[in-house]
């Protein structure tokens, strides 16, 4: 069954706001990696999303990278305008700062494809936890 | 090389703050229940992790540390024995 995902009501990020996505494998932002996620809000949701970190004055990059983004060696780096200029939008999920990547109309293959061709650079993170197993 | 009890996105957390992943995508099925300590994630991005609910075939966990997890139990699992 499909919950109801919470929208905080609060302003959107300023266009030059940054956005993080922890990276999930050895090859950047792999097209199949960020289908098997949207694909996966989709069935939690009803909707293809795909979860990111918008860094602003209360989360700064250097908090992000030691709590939501601990377990990543690397992350990448988008700025809001950029995905915008995409075709992409924000919607505020979850707990701030968690926001929903989506694209018009829930199209699986254009968000997956607009993401993962969006401008980014690929950040690594000074941060991470590598505790062992 | 790590072990992932749990496959799943560590970038993906629900209004609780929760991570979420399929209990269908876990190694073992019978393993996954709520206050299980776990690893959960991707070879490149992982988590010990405990179980918090599991509720329509979804996993709700949170990420702890190793020395939370060692508190709970061993970290590392026999191996196989052969025949």
């Amino acid at each position: 069954m499909v919950k109801t995902r919470a929208l905080r009501d609060e302003p959107p990020p300023g266009p030059d706001q940054l956005v993080f996505r922890g990276i999930l494998g050895d090859t950047g932002l792999d097209p199949a990696d960020l289908r098997q996620a949207a694909v996966l809000n989709h069935e939690l949701y009803g909707f293809h999303g795909l979860s990111v970190w918008v860094a602003n004055i209360a989360f700064p990059r250097e908090l992000l990278e030691s709590t939501k983004l601990v377990k990543f060696e690397r992350y990448a780096e988008f700025t809001l305008a950029d995905l915008t200029e995409c075709g992409l939008q924000l919607w505020a999920t979850g707990q701030r700062p968690h926001y929903d990547v989506v694209y018009e109309g829930n199209d699986l293959e254009s968000l997956v494809a607009r993401l993962a061709t969006a401008p980014h650079r690929i950040v690594d993170n000074p941060s991470v936890d590598r505790e062992e197993h | 090389m790590i072990y992932i009890d749990l496959p799943g996105d560590l970038n993906l957390e629900d209004d609780e703050g929760r991570n979420v992943a399929r209990l269908a995508d876990a190694v073992s099925r019978d393993a996954v229940i709520p206050g299980a300590v776990l690893v959960a994630g991707t070879s490149r991005a992982w988590s010990w992790a405990i179980v918090d609910s599991v509720d329509s075939e979804f996993v709700y966990f949170r990420q702890i540390s190793a020395r939370d997890a060692a508190r709970r139990g061993p970290l590392v699992k026999p191996l196989p024995q052969s025949a």
